[in-house]
């Protein structure tokens, strides 16, 4: 399922929570609103830790992450860096990338198998990605934007990209990930995707504007309905009906 | 759908074509590319119009919400069609990709593969060596024809210095250039217009060339005739420290050199490259003998490659060896023919081209000539420069010319200058001998205190050559003061203009002779005591305290440990006796090798100087030394005759106490009845001894007989023997 939060009235939820299939890192607020919001919800399958990231609130446009692992800009210091080491679970690698961008969160989308990353990335950050994340690494825009941390939310299941893209650029971004994509909104039409969004394979939290309408919309692609068709009513049916009848 | 509006539209502002092939068939290969390009464009796209309609067809089926995971194998910013998933996944990750990427963000239409490759010059790769598309200049045409519009034009060429490119007019009034190595050698420029004419219309015959490129363990290198390529060679050698970034061989050549393994293979690789190369030129021999121009692009370091080895490729003076005027990338066979088609393309930017636009150095060139003002030999130099451009167009003389009259007046304007300044020194010079004995006195000894410091900076430096010299031409002086004044004063100027020269004050060494009569002159007037203050007798300077300590320059040689110093300054007059404030003489100062010095001077000159006073205790005669080195090897010899002696007998020793050691390992190893069985043997045998009688033999060795009573004997499968030579001989008998 998907549910609307809100950062101290903010509705960029996205820039202020890293969610993975592993752990989940939330930043520290004035209030504990926004962290019971994750900790309700998923904090008792995965750890819900607050972090911060060079004294910085804006954790989720500065680190990328997956099930394998954390890429944290060179700016965290060595405290943050050892008090996310202790939360998280020891399979998680965390590595501290030296990368010119070191807004890691808005220059790479991945999920567990995939990354897209902004072209200009240095060939170290890419290997660091690929022995932290365990991910195959592709550079491309979205949207003719460089920024494809920013304008793509992309979990195993599926992944939603920037409005502006092309039919074409959506097929071809879906066959080079893997993962069926739509165009689409949050928070009341805002194309900046990973700012409303956080995503994990089982639930999603976006901005409390994000209309209903845009929530159907992700819940579908990102398979989260509770109500989602079973496999006997897509895939079955034709062979089933073809007995049955 | 998306349709293929990015067409290229080849910028043809400015045209060049080879000097081989004036045709332009570039231009015909552009444009088949284009048509070829967007054939495949439009291929694609139906490609893409078919799959569309089929999943149009598709989605009817399913319901409408389900998204799907495309199989669209298509890379839009570089549109090609990719077969398979791991095609897929190699293109995201390729240069040409990302090179795509970022035209897409300058909103430039994408380019081909094939484009790519030819622009990036192979820059990904290592070996250097590599084969691909060669000729896609078209075909080979009359040589001669290009420049016969040329050769009727009166066209005036510029030789703008240092301006690696020659630009002309035609008879249309186009503005040309071709580059300027292919005329002449940047040492030797051609300053007649004629000659370079000519020069240019025999360039279509001399298409001969070699292209020859090191760099960090790479090398290129190529015969060309005209637009063929006749041999072409490449190399690469492991020569450059990775990641530090230099050379094996200057980084041992700033001392320490590194023993590493990798240390050793660069080296290693460095002598092979270079006889790989000397062996290649070698084998081209004959193309270098018949080619018209090399061009080279060679560090210093490794010039050796073709200028060195038993049998040189090149000599050095070599009229047909150029530098590449251009930038160049790292040796390949690509970058050798992007050299070539560099080179030998002549350029032409239309008529309503402005030589301004593309003469942009002159700023620099102002600056060079300033730097070099003091050289009078520079003069005709610069004129001539400045001159040439004077007359190159006329139609865009007005401009040109008047900023160029400008220039030229500046500097000759600075050049007088310089000139005037250089006379008034000497003026002043004269001034302060001829007028007033006061100012002299202060000139004088301004030149006094000049000398002390150069006598100072020698003693201190243990610069022995510069002190003699500076003390013998004004003891000369000295010397010479009884006989004329005039002589003396020749003298003396030369040294004082000799040190000034050293001090790096004086540039114009042709002043001296004007110098010299003009002080001569001077001293006619003036008296002789003007001469005799600066007189030194060198003996009194010698002895003055430099310092407040009361210091010599005797103290300070010693103290510095500069031992020819001091004989020198001893042989000067300077006084070993004199102590400084604290009460020491120099030659407590110094250590055995400075007071060896003193000594040996002592037993020179033993009535010299007083030797008690200067606390020298003895003379050093040669005699003594060579007595006292004699003394010192065989205290040596024998030293080392007894360690080797002591070492002997530790050996002997050492030797004892293993074999005990053996013996005593075996013995343990014996089971105990044997033991008691030894020890009876022993017993016996201690018995017989005592009793005087022959002791008896009880036990043999089974190979070779040796009495072996009471030793600990070696055995296997109870034979017993006296070593383990007879114990392997009867194993390895066949039984």
């Amino acid at each position: 399922m998907a549910i609307r939060a809100q950062f101290e009235g903010n509705n960029e939820i996205g820039v202020f929570a890293k969610l993975t299939n592993s752990y989940c890192l939330v930043a520290i607020g004035g209030s504990e609103n926004f962290y019971s919001v994750f900790e309700g919800e998923i904090g008792d399958t995965i750890p819900v830790v607050h972090a911060s990231i060079a004294g910085c609130r804006v954790i989720g446009r500065m680190c990328v992450g997956n099930r394998h692992g954390l890429l944290v800009p060179n700016t965290t210091t060595d405290q943050e860096l050892q008090h996310i080491r202790n939360a998280l679970p020891d399979t998680v690698k965390i590595y501290r990338a030296e990368e010119k961008l070191s807004a890691l969160g808005n220059v790479i989308a991945c999920n567990d198998y995939v990354a897209l990353v902004h072209p200009d990335l240095d060939r170290e950050t890419e290997d660091l990605l690929v022995d932290t994340l365990n991910v195959e690494v592709f550079r491309h825009t979205v949207a003719n934007n460089v920024l494809v941390g920013s304008y793509t939310v992309f979990s195993n299941q599926g992944g939603m990209v920037s409005p502006k893209t092309s039919v074409e650029d959506l097929d071809e971004l879906s066959s080079l990930l893997q993962v069926p994509l739509v165009a689409g909104t949050v928070n009341r039409g805002s194309d900046v995707l990973a700012a409303g969004l956080v995503v994990n394979d089982w639930m999603a939290v976006c901005g409390h504007d994000t209309t209903s309408t845009e929530v159907s919309v992700l819940e579908s692609v990102f398979k989260l309905s509770d109500h989602e068709p079973s496999q006997i009513q897509t895939q079955m049916r034709d062979s089933l009906v073809d007995t049955l009848s | 759908m998306k349709t293929s509006k990015h067409y290229r539209s080849p910028d043809y502002c400015i045209s060049s074509h080879l000097i081989f092939d004036p045709t332009g068939s570039k231009k015909c290969s552009e444009i088949s590319e284009l048509s070829l390009y967007t054939k495949y464009n439009k291929e694609e796209n139906k490609d893409i119009d078919n799959r569309a309609d089929v999943k149009v067809l598709e989605m009817k089926d399913e319901p409408p919400s389900k998204p799907v995971v495309s199989d669209v194998m298509f890379c839009h910013c570089c549109q090609v069609k990719l077969s398979d998933r791991d095609e897929q996944v190699s293109h995201y990750k390729c240069d040409w990709h990302r090179y795509n990427l970022h035209r897409r963000m300058k909103n430039l239409p994408a380019i081909l593969e094939e484009e790519f490759d030819y622009i990036s010059g192979d820059i990904s790769s290592i070996s250097g060596s590599d084969s691909d598309d060669t000729d896609h200049e078209g075909s080979q045409d009359e040589a001669s024809l290009k420049f016969n519009e040329l050769d009727s034009v009166d066209d005036e060429q510029s030789t703008v210095y240092n301006h690696p490119k020659l630009y002309f007019r035609n008879k249309d009034g186009d503005l040309m250039s071709i580059y300027r190595c292919l005329i002449q050698q940047k040492k030797f420029p051609i300053e007649d217009h004629r000659e370079i004419e000519k020069k240019i219309a025999l360039l279509p015959e001399k298409s001969n060339w070699i292209i020859l490129m090191v760099s960090s363990g790479h090398f290129a290198g190529a015969v060309f005739n005209g637009k063929d390529v006749l041999e072409h060679k490449t190399f690469h050698r492991y020569t450059i420290r990775a990641k530090r970034g230099t050379a094996q061989s200057s980084k041992d050549s700033q001392g320490n050199a590194p023993k590493s393994a990798g240390a050793s293979l660069r080296r290693h690789h460095e002598a092979a490259l270079i006889q790989e190369v000397q062996e290649l030129l070698t084998s081209w021999s004959d193309h270098i003998k018949t080619c018209d121009l090399v061009f080279t692009r060679v560090p210093v370091a490794n010039k050796i490659m073709l200028f060195g080895g038993k049998s040189p490729a090149f000599k050095k003076e070599d009229p047909r060896i150029r530098t590449i005027p251009l930038t160049t990338r790292r040796p390949t066979f690509n970058e050798i023919k992007r050299v070539h088609q560099t080179l030998a393309s002549v350029e032409n930017y239309g008529k309503d081209a402005d030589l301004n636009d593309f003469i942009t150095v002159m700023p620099e060139k102002v600056s060079k000539q300033k730097k070099n003002f003091g050289h009078p030999g520079r003069v005709n130099e610069l004129t001539l420069d400045n001159q040439i451009p004077d007359g190159l167009y006329k139609d865009t003389l007005e401009m040109f010319n008047g900023s160029q009259v400008e220039n030229l007046v500046g500097e000759t304007g600075q050049l007088k200058k310089s000139e005037s300044v250089s006379r008034k020194v000497k003026k002043n010079f004269k001034a302060t001998i001829i007028d007033s004995e006061t100012v002299c006195e202060v000139k004088e000894d301004d030149d006094m205190i000049q000398f002390r410091n150069n006598v100072y900076t020698a003693c201190k430096c243990g610069d022995v050559s510069s002190l003699k010299n500076n003390i013998l031409t004004s003891n000369k002086s000295g010397s010479e003061k009884n006989s004329t004044n005039q002589d003396f004063v020749v003298t003396k100027t030369v040294s004082v203009t000799n040190s000034l020269m050293e001090s790096g004050h004086a540039e114009d060494t042709t002043a001296i002779p004007d110098l010299s009569t003009v002080t001569i002159k001077g001293c006619i007037d003036s008296d002789m005591k003007n001469g005799s203050s600066f007189d030194i007798d060198v003996a009194q300077f010698l002895n003055t305290s430099v310092t407040d300590g009361g210091t010599t320059f005797l103290h300070l040689a010693s103290k510095e440990g500069h031992d020819e110093i001091i004989t020198t300054l001893l042989e000067c007059g300077a006084d070993p006796a004199l102590r400084d404030k604290s009460g020491k003489t120099p030659y407590s100062l110094g250590d055995t090798k400075v007071r060896n010095a003193f000594r040996r001077f002592m037993a020179d000159f033993p009535e010299k100087y007083d030797y008690t006073k200067a606390q020298i205790p003895s003379p050093l005669t040669a005699e003594m030394e060579s007595e006292k080195k004699l003394k010192a090897a065989e205290k040596r010899k024998a030293k080392k005759k007894a360690q080797n002696e002591k070492n002997k007998d530790k050996k002997a020793a050492e030797a004892q106490f293993q074999a005990e050691k053996r013996e005593k390992e075996r013995f343990l190893a014996l089971s105990d009845r044997e033991k008691r069985a030894l020890a009876a043997e022993k017993r016996f045998l201690q018995q017989n001894a005592n009793q005087g009688t022959m002791s008896p033999v009880l036990s043999r060795c089974w190979q070779c007989g040796t009495d072996i009573t009471g030793k600990v004997p070696f055995e296997y499968a109870d034979y017993k023997f006296c070593t383990t030579k007879c114990l392997r001989e009867h194993r390895s008998k066949p039984l």
